[in-house]
């Protein structure tokens, strides 16, 4: 009986979704962003294709080399290709920004489910820690972690998150707070569903548009997180060509090669604000 | 609002104890041996010792943890191990500089995004409007150092109007050191700027849909005085905590800008007090940057209660 009277929901929500996705799509602000972030997640994958040089190489006879033919963009202090490690470059971000925002949104959803739906001394205890998490300014928390824990992927990528998922817990909490006054959560209450079925069946997908928001936005924080913590030099280490390492190496040759720290700079410009485009169109189109 | 306050004032000790444990925990405990982790793989066991011993690391944890905490409440923060130097006269000075800094990206963005923030509000769905929140929006996700090192590039090597270092030469007057500033302070306003203006342009739209000025436009009060006297009073409410509120940012997009800009802030000697493993001057930062932090929070949340005049009345009755 429940499976028959489901069945019309789910291709109600499939349609909604693709009626957005439609009207997502019709936006020249979200379309452009989108396709310059999967241009750039493209690159980040496929770049030993077609780099013109090893973004290792070095060359002791041609060091702050202008752009020119030969040299699209110049090469830098050791006579490296700056295109090509621009391209290589992007590797480090578009793989670790995407891994702290789904370890922040996993972390973090799964607590804002829990504690929203049980409520009671749980949800008191877990908020309260969400608090004192958040009175840390994350610049500090993760300077001091990096220090301590030694400079690793994993670390960085823990440390961000760490500090995102109590964000994303409060969102989804809230949101999960107004979907359980809703009928359809009394109405399953009467068939006596339990807890998971009613968080993972009943509440989660009513939450998903909040908790995909949330995780667009949280993107963009991420990239801005991982760009300065290696701008900090907390992040990938030399000789890797990543974007925010190569400005910081870079700004001491400003005067004589802006073009060193200019091309990465306009490339993390470019990601951070294409991801902010298509996350405040999302947040336009789901949470009206 | 009141007992709101109160309780807020009085939750401050409770949070910064809870940030003490941790960052005792993250700074003392984690490393395992100290005096190791600063002074690095090559000194012998017996200077390692002796710093242990100086420092007090080598008594149990609980003892440990009061005789830092103690210690810092009581303004007797102990010396650098790495740069021999009283680590309190240091922070602060540090502290001093930061602070200029900030100020001087204050009194440039607030003015500029509270004025454009209110006209994008006012002229909501414009094409002024669509302007003004775009470049709000992308600058509010642009890295500190992405927008410096592009100013550097044009206004300070191409143009050179303006000098690429944050520091005056030694000597010189107020004027000079913040016409050494504006540089840097420029990168920090962007984003703050989508921010403030942001906020401020949600208020305006809110206030503008209210009954009280569809009253006072009804009564045939002049466009400007609606706009000054009945609109801005309420719709910049929420602007002032979002302002107070962007201390927390501040403080990460100051070490950004202190270090491209080798400017003696207390970013920048986080940062150094990182890469030399001094971690007694780090706890020690850790935990007055977390003071900052909760004081301007509260401060923002009080100024709101001040401020607002359906809360002020309720307090003169």
């Amino acid at each position: 009986m429940t499976a028959i009277a489901a069945a019309p929901a789910r291709v109600g929500a499939v349609a909604t979704w693709r009626r957005r996705l439609r009207s997502l799509l019709g936006r020249p602000a979200f379309t452009v962003s989108l396709v310059l972030i999967v241009a750039w997640v493209v690159v980040a994958i496929s770049w030993r294709l077609y780099v013109p040089y090893s973004p290792d190489a070095t060359n002791a006879m041609a060091p702050f080399g202008e752009p020119s033919g030969a040299h699209l963009l110049g090469t830098d202090w050791l006579g490296r290709d700056v295109f090509s490690r621009l391209l290589a470059g992007s590797t480090s971000v578009i793989i670790l920004a995407p891994a702290i925002t789904v370890v922040a949104l996993v972390v973090g959803s799964l607590t804002g489910l829990a504690t929203g739906y049980y409520g009671g001394l749980v949800d008191v205890g877990v908020m309260r820690l969400v608090d004192a998490v958040n009175t840390m300014p994350g610049i500090v928390l993760s300077v001091l972690a990096l220090t301590v824990l030694g400079r690793s992927d994993l670390v960085l990528v823990l440390v961000i998150a760490g500090g995102f998922a109590p964000l994303v817990a409060r969102t989804v909490r809230a949101s999960v707070l107004a979907e359980r006054e809703r009928d359809y959560v009394d109405a399953a209450r009467l068939r006596q569903e339990k807890g998971p079925y009613m968080i993972g069946v009943e509440i989660l997908p009513n939450v998903l548009p909040t908790i995909l928001v949330e995780g667009a936005i949280r993107l963009g924080y991420a990239v801005f997180a991982v760009a300065t913590l290696s701008f900090l030099g907390l992040g990938p280490q030399q000789p890797s060509p990543d974007w925010g390492l190569t400005v910081s190496l870079g700004v001491q040759y400003v005067q004589n090669a802006p073009w060193i720290l200019l091309a990465p700079s306009v490339a993390i410009a470019s990601l951070v604000i294409s991801v902010n485009l298509v996350a405040d169109e999302l947040r336009r189109e789901f949470l009206r | 609002m009141r007992q709101y306050l109160a309780q807020r004032i009085a939750l401050i000790p409770v949070t910064l104890f809870v940030v003490s444990l941790l960052t005792f925990i993250l700074a003392q405990l984690v490393p395992g041996d100290v005096g190791r982790t600063i002074l690095g793989p090559y000194a012998t066991n017996s200077q390692v010792h002796a710093l242990d011993q100086r420092l007090g690391y080598n008594l149990p944890v609980l003892q440990r943890y009061w005789h830092w905490a103690t210690g810092f409440v009581s303004g007797n923060w102990g010396v650098s191990p790495v740069l021999q130097v009283p680590i309190r006269p240091l922070v602060m000075s540090r502290l001093g500089n930061s602070l200029l800094l900030a100020a001087t990206a204050f009194v440039i963005v607030v003015p500029i995004s509270v004025t454009l923030g209110v006209v994008a509000g006012v002229r909501e769905g414009s094409r002024t409007d669509r302007a003004i929140s775009l470049v709000g929006l992308a600058l509010l996700g642009l890295p500190e150092f992405v927008g410096a090192t592009v100013l550097i590039v044009v206004f300070g090597v191409t143009l050179a109007w303006l000098p690429v270092t944050a520091q005056a030469p030694p000597g010189s007057g107020l004027l000079t050191r913040l016409h050494y500033l504006v540089l840097p302070a420029i990168p920090l306003v962007f984003v703050l700027f989508g921010y403030i203006s942001r906020t401020a342009r949600s208020g305006t739209i809110e206030t503008s849909n209210a009954q009280f000025l569809r009253t006072a436009r009804l009564k045939g009060i002049p466009r400007r005085a609606v706009l000054t006297h009945h609109l801005l009073p309420n719709a910049l409410l929420p602007t002032v905590t979002v302002i107070g509120f962007q201390v927390g940012y501040l403080i990460a997009g100051l070490t950004v800008i202190e270090e491209l800009f080798n400017y003696p802030g207390l970013g920048q000697l986080l940062i150094s007090s990182a890469t030399d493993h001094d971690l007694p001057t780090l706890a020690d930062i850790t935990m007055l940057v977390a003071i900052i932090f909760l004081v301007a929070n509260v401060l923002a949340d009080a100024s709101y209660a001040l401020l607002n005049p359906r809360i002020r009345a309720r307090r003169a009755r």
